[in-house]
C-alpha cells in the first residue's frame, strides 16, 4: 500500500509540476487584463457605445502616477459592445474595479432598463457601482481632465462617493438601489446628475495624454494604437484630449433626476437635493442660505446642519392617508451679512429670527417637494412601500392613487447647536 | 568461551577477538602473581588505573582477584564470568582486570575529550540558563538531576545499537508521568535493531508512530531546564550518548511556538511574541502562495492603486508569476543552504553575491519584479521566527506555492483543510497533536498559544494524562487528582 | 460502541458546519418564494429541527447512549436496521449533491473571474473522500478548529452587511398570508435538518455535564445566526434578493470599508470557503458511517472510495445543469428528506432499556 500511495503522490506531483510551470489553463494574464474604473454609455445610430475607462499603471521608474486610456466601441447591447473591445483590443476588459457608470441624457431619455438590468445581473461588476447621469456625452466626461485626479472617474468617485461623510450635496445611488427601488411598490429611482463646469485651473500633468479614444465600430475594423506613454504628447487623437488647453473641468452633482415607472419623471434642483438627504438619511455637513428681518433690516445668513433627525411616517386616518414629516436639526450660524458682533456671536448662535425664518424655510422647501411628488407622480417618498409596509390593511383600497389622495403634516424645529 | 584458570590462555581469549592495536595489554606482576591490565587507549584515564589498580595491588600484596574485588578501593568494580559481556564492556571504555581465575573484574576508567557545557546555537535567549547539553550522557544527566532532586526521578537505560552499542537514558517522574506512556515508550525503545544510533534523531524516526510524516512527532530540546519542566508536565525524555538533542514526548505542534524565554520575562510581551510567531509562521508558509495565487486569478482581491503599482512593476518581466516566486524562492534556499555549508571566511562575500547581485541586479535587469524579492525575504525572515518548524514549513511553502500557481486561492484552501485534518487525525503516544484545540481542553489552553500568567498555571496539561494535576499550591508530597 | 467523539465536539460540528450550506444559493430561492417573509420558513425549519433533538435526546435517555444502529437492531431486528440504514446512506448522499453544487458556483463566480471552467474545485472531493475515511474522531477535531474560522468569516460578513441593511424591507411580517412558507421549507429541506447528525453520533459520545443545553445552544445560536444573515441579506438587497446568485458573497459589498479599502471580505469568504469543504463533507461521512455500521470497519476505505467517486460521477455530469438537478432533487427527493429526517428517528422511542430480539 505504501509502495501505491508513492505512486500516486509522484504522480500527482509531476501533473502539479507540469501544470505549475505552464499555467496554461487559457489563463488571462494579468498584463492583457484591462483594468477598467469607469464606464460611460452614450446612444449610438443602433444601440449604445461604451467607453470605458481603463488605468493604466506605469513603471514605478518612470512616474509615480498612474494614467488612463478610453476605449470605445459601439452594439446593439451593453454586452457586444463590451465584447467587442475585448475583441478588437486583445485585451480581458476587467470591470470588478469599475465604480462609476455615466450614462448620457439621452439614454435615459429611452428605455434604459435593460441597461441597468444588464449591469444588475452580470456578476462581472459590482452592484455597488454608482449611477450617473451626465449631460454632455460620457466619453467627454470621461476624457475630460481634472484638477482633482489624474483619472477623471476617480475625481468623480470624490464627489460623488462623499456622500459616505454624510454630506447633503448629492443624492447617491448605485445599481442594487436603483433597481430595487424601480421593483418596489413606489416604483421609483434617482440619479444624480453631473454637470461639467470648465475653469481655468491647470489640469493635473500627464492627465488626458492618453485619453485617446479609438472608435470601433461594428463594421469597419480600424484599429488605431494608443499613443505612446510620454508626458507632454499632446497628440490625442480623436475626441476628449485636453492637453492643448489650459482649460480644465470641474463638476457637480448636486442635480438629481428622478424616475418613475422605468421613465424619467421630474429632477430635483440643488436645494432640493439637499432638502431631500435632509429627510432620508443622517447628515454631518449641509449648508443653507437664510434670509430674514431683524431690527427692520435684511439679513442673509449661512448656516451650518450640525445633526438631523427626521421621520417620515404615513398614517392612515379616516381614510385618508396623510404623510407626517419631522424634521428636527441642529445648526450653527456660519457667516451673516450684514455681519455685527453680537455676544451670542462667539458660540455661533443662530438669533430666534433666524431660526424661524430657517424653519419656515423648511418647511416650504419640503411642502413644495412634497407636491412634486403628487405632480409628477414620482412616488419618491416612497409613500406606496411605507403603505405596503406599515398600513397592509388599507394597500389594496388605497395603492392606485394614494399620491392624489395623499395630505401631509409637516413640522419642522430648528435648535441652536450650543 | 569461558575463562579459564590460566593467564596466558585468558589474555589470548582476547586477542582472538579484539584484533585492534588501540587495546592495550598490560601484564605486571604482585609478589608472585600475574595480572593483566586491559583497557582502550584512548578512552582509559591510564593515571587513575595505574594508581588505584596497578600500584594498588603491588602495594597491598594481592594475589588473586577475589581479594583485589574486596580489598581495591575502586567505586563500581564487577565480577564478569562471561567473556563476551567483558569484551562489550571493554569497549564501552571499561577497564579490565585479568588474572588466573575464572572470572575477571571490570573497573570504571572511563575518560574521553568532550566538548565543554556551553550555550546552545539552536536555542539563544536573553533571559533565563544559558546551559545547553552536550554529547556526553553523563553530563546531561548530571544537568538534569541538579535541576530535579526527587527520588521520583527515574532514569532507565538501554543500549541501542548492534555495533555502536549506545547508551540511551530514559527519563521520568514516577509521580507524574503516566504509567502507560512510560510503557509504550520503553516498549518502543526494546524492539529498535539498528546497527548504530548517530544522533537522538534517528531515535526518534524509529519510535514515531507515522515514519513518513513531514510533522514533527517528538519534541527536542538543547536545555535542561527545558526538559527538566517537560518532565515536570508529564512528559518523558530520552538522552542518547553522543547527541547533544534531547528528545520530549509526547509532543503538540504548540509546543513549536513556546520559548523557554517566554516564562521568564513580561506576561504581555511574551504574548505578543507568540502572537508574532504565529503569524510569522502563516505569512511565511502563505504570503508567496496568496501573491501568485492573486496575481494570476483572483485580481479582484487586491486594492486597486495596490494592484497598479503591482502591474506597473511586473511589467516587461519575462516569467510567469508563479515560476518567478519558485526561482526566487529556490535561490534563497540555496543562499541558505550554502551560507550553513560555506566557511567563514568567505561567507561575507556570499552575502554581498546573495544580496547585491542575485537580488538588486536581478530586479535591475528585469528578471524578477521588486515585490517578489521582498515577499521572499518577509517569508525567509518570517520562517526563522519559530526555528523548530522551518524544516517542515520551508518544505510546506513551496508546495503550498505550487498548488497556489497551479489551482489558484482555492487550491491554496484545500491544502490548508488537508493539513488540518492531517494534524487532527494525528495522535503522538495517545496525545492529539494538536490539543489543546483540537480536542478543545479549557484547562490547557492557559499554556498555549495564549500564555496566562505562571501563577495561574496551577494544574498540569490535562491532555498528557498525568494523575497527579496539581503543580502549583499543594502540600509537599501531597499527590493530588 | 467506541466513545469516539465528545460533547464539545458536536457542539462544534454544529456551529462550524451548520451556517455554511444555507447561506450560498438558498437565500434566493427563499426571497424568490417567499419575498419579505423568508424567515417564515426558517423559523418552520427550526422548530421542527428543534423537535428532532428533543427526539434524539428522548432517545438517549431511553436507550442509555447506545448507538441508533444497536437500538434498531435490539428492537427491531438486523435485517431491518441494515434497510435502515441504507436508506439513511441514499439520504445523506442525496443531501450532499445540492450543496456540493453550490459550492462549485460559489467558488468559481466568487473567486475566478479570468479562468474558464477548469477543474478547480474537483480536488475538493479528495478531501471529501479523506474525511469521509478518517471517521468521526478526526471530524469532530477538525470542526473544533473549523468552528473558529467559521465564527470569525461569518460574523465578520454578518457585520459588514448590517450597517447596509434596511430591516423596514421585512415588513409587514403578518399581513398577507404566506402560503408558500410550508412549500419553500419542505423543497429547502436539501439543505436544513441538520439535526438528524446527532442521532448517529448516539453511542460514540459520552455525555457530560449539562451535555444537553450545550448542544442545544450549539444548534440554536448558529441558527438563528443563519435567520440573521437571511433578514439582512433580504434588508440590503431586498426587491432583487431573487437574482442574487451567490448571497454570501455580496452581503458585504456595500459596506463602507469596502469601498474604501478594497475587497477585504474576500478574507472572510476565504476562511468560510475553508470551512465549506468540512461542511459538505459532512453528509458524505455520515453516509459512509452508516454503510461501515452494515459492512464493518474494515471496508471503511473502500466505501468512502465508492461513495466519493460516485459523486465525482454526478460531479462531472451535472454541475452545469444545476437548477435542473436542484429541482428535482427538492420535489422527488423531498418525501424521502421528511422521512428520513423527522419520521424515521421516531423509531428509536421505541422498544425499552437493554431490550433483546433475535434477529
Amino acid at each position: 500500500m505504501n509502495y501505491k500511495r508513492g505512486k500516486v503522490f509522484i504522480l500527482l506531483f509531476i501533473f502539479c509540476m507540469v501544470s505549475f510551470f505552464t499555467n496554461d489553463f487559457e489563463l488571462i494574464n494579468i498584463e492583457k487584463t484591462a483594468i477598467i474604473v469607469a464606464i460611460g454609455i452614450d446612444k449610438a445610430e443602433e444601440g449604445v457605445e461604451i467607453s470605458a475607462q481603463i488605468a493604466i499603471p506605469q513603471a514605478t521608474n518612470q512616474s509615480t502616477t498612474n494614467e488612463d486610456a478610453i476605449l470605445s466601441a459601439k452594439a446593439k447591447t451593453i454586452y457586444g459592445a463590451l465584447e467587442n473591445i475585448s475583441l478588437q483590443t486583445g485585451w480581458y476588459p476587467k470591470l470588478t474595479f469599475c465604480n462609476v457608470i455615466i450614462i448620457n441624457k439621452e439614454v435615459i431619455n429611452q428605455d434604459f432598463m435593460p441597461i441597468i438590468n444588464y449591469f444588475l445581473t452580470t456578476n462581472r461588476i459590482q452592484s455597488s457601482a454608482v449611477l450617473s447621469v451626465c449631460e454632455q456625452k460620457a466619453k467627454e466626461v470621461l476624457s475630460s481632465s481634472t484638477p482633482l485626479d489624474y483619472i477623471s472617474s476617480f475625481a468623480l468617485q470624490k464627489i460623488l462617493l462623499r456622500n459616505i461623510d454624510r454630506t447633503s450635496s448629492v443624492l447617491i445611488t448605485n445599481i442594487q438601489d436603483f433597481y430595487s427601488n424601480m421593483l418596489s411598490h413606489s416604483r421609483f429611482g434617482y440619479m444624480p446628475y453631473i454637470k461639467s463646469i470648465q475653469t481655468d485651473d491647470k489640469p493635473k500633468e500627464n492627465s488626458g495624454s492618453n485619453s485617446q479614444s479609438s472608435n470601433y465600430e461594428n463594421e469597419q475594423k480600424e484599429i488605431v494604437p494608443l499613443s505612446s506613454q510620454s508626458a507632454n504628447s499632446g497628440g490625442g487623437q480623436g475626441q476628449g484630449g485636453n492637453t492643448q488647453n489650459e482649460q480644465s473641468t470641474l463638476y457637480d452633482a448636486s442635480e438629481t433626476l428622478l424616475f418613475s415607472n422605468n421613465k424619467l419623471a421630474c429632477a430635483f434642483t440643488s436645494s432640493q437635493t439637499n432638502c431631500y438627504n435632509l429627510l432620508t438619511k443622517p447628515i454631518k455637513e449641509c449648508f443653507l442660505s437664510v434670509e430674514y428681518e431683524a431690527e427692520g433690516k435684511k439679513k442673509n445668513t449661512l448656516v451650518s446642519i450640525i445633526e438631523n433627525f427626521y421621520k417620515v411616517k404615513l398614517k392612515i386616518e379616516n381614510g385618508i392617508p396623510i404623510l407626517k414629516v419631522e424634521l428636527k436639526i441642529i445648526c450653527e450660524k456660519e457667516e451673516e451679512t450684514p455681519s455685527s458682533y453680537q455676544e451670542e456671536d462667539k458660540w455661533s448662535i443662530l438669533s430666534n429670527d433666524a431660526l424661524k425664518a430657517l424653519e419656515s424655510k423648511l418647511n416650504e422647501d419640503i411642502a413644495t417637494l412634497i407636491e412634486l411628488s403628487k405632480s409628477s407622480n414620482c412616488d419618491f417618498f416612497m409613500v406606496k412601500e411605507k403603505l405596503y409596509r406599515f398600513e397592509p390593511n388599507h394597500y389594496y383600497k388605497l395603492e392606485k392613487n394614494i399620491l392624489q389622495l395623499l395630505d401631509y403634516q409637516i413640522k419642522v424645529e430648528c435648535k441652536n447647536h450650543h | 568461551m569461558k575463562f579459564e584458570n590460566n593467564l596466558q590462555k585468558n589474555i589470548q581469549l582476547f586477542k582472538n577477538v579484539l584484533k585492534s592495536d588501540d587495546i592495550i595489554y598490560y601484564q605486571f606482576s604482585a609478589k608472585q602473581s600475574q595480572f593483566c591490565v586491559i583497557y582502550v587507549d584512548s578512552v582509559t584515564d591510564k593515571n587513575e588505573a595505574g594508581k588505584l589498580v596497578i600500584k594498588a595491588i603491588q602495594e597491598q600484596n594481592i594475589t588473586n582477584l577475589e581479594d583485589c574485588q574486596k580489598k581495591l578501593q575502586i567505586p563500581a568494580v564487577e565480577k564478569s564470568l562471561s567473556v563476551t559481556d567483558t569484551i562489550t564492556a571493554l569497549l564501552q571504555g571499561k577497564t579490565i582486570l585479568l588474572g588466573a581465575e575464572k572470572f575477571c573484574l571490570t573497573c570504571d576508567f572511563y575518560s574521553y575529550q568532550m566538548r565543554a557545557v556551553a550555550e546552545p546555537p539552536t536555542s539563544t535567549i536573553v533571559r533565563g540558563p544559558r546551559e545547553g547539553f552536550n554529547e556526553s550522557i553523563k553530563t546531561n544527566l548530571s544537568l538534569v538531576r541538579r535541576r530535579i532532586k526527587t527520588p521520583d526521578f527515574i532514569v532507565k537505560n538501554f543500549q541501542v545499537g548492534k555495533y555502536s552499542k549506545t547508551q540511551i537514558s530514559l527519563c521520568y517522574l514516577s509521580s507524574i508521568a503516566p504509567e502507560s506512556l512510560v510503557n509504550d515508550v520503553i516498549a518502543k525503545l526494546s524492539s529498535i535493531n539498528i546497527d548504530s544510533v548517530p544522533d537522538s534523531s534517528y531515535i526518534s524516526k524509529l519510535i514515531i508512530k507515522r515514519k513518513t510524516s513531514l510533522f514533527k512527532q517528538i519534541g527536542n530540546t538543547e536545555k535542561p531546564d527545558i526538559f527538566s519542566q517537560k518532565l515536570l508536565e508529564g512528559r518523558v525524555g530520552i538522552l542518547v550518548d553522543g547527541s547533544p538533542i534531547a528528545l520530549t514526548l509526547p509532543y503538540m505542534f504548540v509546543e513549536d511556538f513556546q520559548s523557554s524565554e517566554d516564562y521568564f520575562i513580561n506576561n504581555y510581551r511574551a504574548n505578543m511574541v507568540r502572537a508574532i510567531r504565529v503569524i510569522s509562521l502563516i505569512i511565511a508558509v502563505l504570503l508567496p502562495a496568496i501573491f501568485v495565487s492573486a496575481q494570476l486569478f483572483h485580481l479582484q482581491v487586491i486594492p486597486l492603486n495596490f494592484l497598479l503599482t503591482i502591474v506597473s512593476s511586473i511589467k516587461g518581466i519575462p516569467l510567469s508569476p508563479s515560476f518567478e516566486m519558485f526561482f526566487t524562492l529556490l535561490i534563497f534556499e540555496i543562499l541558505n543552504e550554502a551560507s550553513v555549508r560555506m566557511p567563514k571566511y568567505v561567507g561575507m562575500a556570499l552575502s554581498i553575491v546573495g544580496a547585491l547581485v542575485l537580488g538588486d541586479t536581478a530586479v535591475k535587469a528585469g528578471i524578477v519584479s521588486t515585490p517578489t524579492i521582498m515577499i521572499m525575504a518577509l517569508s525567509g525572515i518570517c520562517l526563522y521566527t519559530a526555528p523548530e518548524v522551518v524544516d517542515s514549513m520551508s518544505v510546506l511553502r513551496l508546495v503550498f506555492l505550487i498548488i497556489a500557481g497551479t489551482l489558484g486561492g482555492y487550491g491554496v484552501i484545500m491544502l490548508a483543510t488537508y493539513i488540518i485534518i492531517y494534524l487532527c487525525s494525528l495522535d503522538n503516544f495517545g496525545v492529539p497533536f494538536l490539543a489543546p484545540y483540537a480536542p478543545f481542553i479549557s484547562n490547557d489552553l492557559k499554556d498555549s498559544l495564549y500564555m496566562d500568567f505562571v501563577p495561574n498555571m496551577k494544574k498540569r496539561p490535562k491532555v498528557l494524562g498525568s494523575d497527579n494535576k496539581t503543580r502549583m499550591g499543594a502540600k509537599n508530597n501531597e499527590k493530588t487528582n | 460502541m467506541k466513545k469516539q467523539i465528545k460533547t464539545g465536539q458536536i457542539c462544534a460540528i454544529f456551529i462550524a458546519l451548520l451556517p455554511l450550506t444555507k447561506v450560498v444559493c438558498a437565500p434566493s430561492y427563499f426571497a424568490k418564494n417567499c419575498g419579505e417573509k423568508l424567515w417564515q420558513p426558517l423559523i418552520i425549519l427550526l422548530l421542527l429541527d428543534l423537535l428532532l433533538l428533543l427526539t434524539c435526546y428522548f432517545i438517549y435517555k431511553k436507550h442509555d447512549n447506545k448507538s441508533f444502529y444497536e437500538i434498531l437492531i435490539s428492537v427491531y431486528g438486523k435485517p431491518f436496521a441494515n434497510g435502515i440504514f441504507i436508506l439513511y446512506a441514499i439520504f445523506f448522499f442525496a443531501k450532499t449533491v445540492v450543496p456540493l453544487f453550490e459550492q462549485k458556483i460559489f467558488i468559481e463566480n466568487t473567486f475566478y473571474e479570468t479562468l474558464p471552467q477548469a477543474p478547480v474545485f474537483y480536488p475538493a472531493l479528495i478531501i471529501i473522500f479523506y474525511l469521509a475515511l478518517k471517521g468521526l474522531k478526526t471530524f469532530g477535531r477538525t470542526c473544533q478548529i473549523a468552528s473558529f474560522i467559521t465564527a470569525i468569516g461569518f460574523l465578520l460578513i454578518i457585520f459588514l452587511g448590517i450597517p447596509s441593511a434596511d430591516y423596514e424591507s421585512l415588513l409587514p411580517l403578518f399581513a398577507f398570508s404566506n402560503k408558500s412558507a410550508p412549500i419553500c421549507a419542505l423543497t429547502a429541506l436539501t439543505y436544513f435538518n441538520d439535526a438528524i447528525c446527532l442521532l448517529f453520533f448516539l453511542g460514540s459520545f459520552k455525555a457530560e455535564k449539562k451535555s444537553e443545553f450545550k448542544i442545544f445552544l450549539s444548534y440554536l445560536i448558529p441558527f438563528l445566526c443563519v435567520i440573521l444573515f437571511y433578514v439582512t441579506f433580504y434588508g440590503i438587497f431586498d426587491y432583487v434578493a431573487l437574482s442574487r446568485k451567490v448571497a454570501i458573497s455580496e452581503v458585504g459589498i456595500f459596506s463602507v470599508a469596502l469601498i474604501n479599502v478594497g475587497r477585504f471580505d474576500h478574507i472572510a469568504l476565504f476562511l468560510l470557503a475553508l470551512s465549506s469543504i468540512i461542511a459538505v463533507s459532512l453528509p458524505i461521512t455520515l453516509s459512509t458511517h452508516c454503510l461501515v455500521q452494515i459492512f464493518g470497519e474494515n471496508n471503511r476505505l473502500t466505501i468512502s472510495l465508492v461513495l466519493t467517486l460516485m459523486l465525482f460521477g454526478v460531479c462531472v455530469t451535472l454541475s452545469a445543469k444545476y437548477l435542473m438537478v436542484f429541482e428535482f432533487i427538492s420535489k422527488y427527493f423531498a418525501p424521502l428528506f421528511v422521512l428520513c429526517g423527522y419520521l424515521l428517528p421516531l423509531l428509536g422511542l421505541g422498544g425499552s432499556n437493554n431490550e433483546l430480539q433475535t434477529g
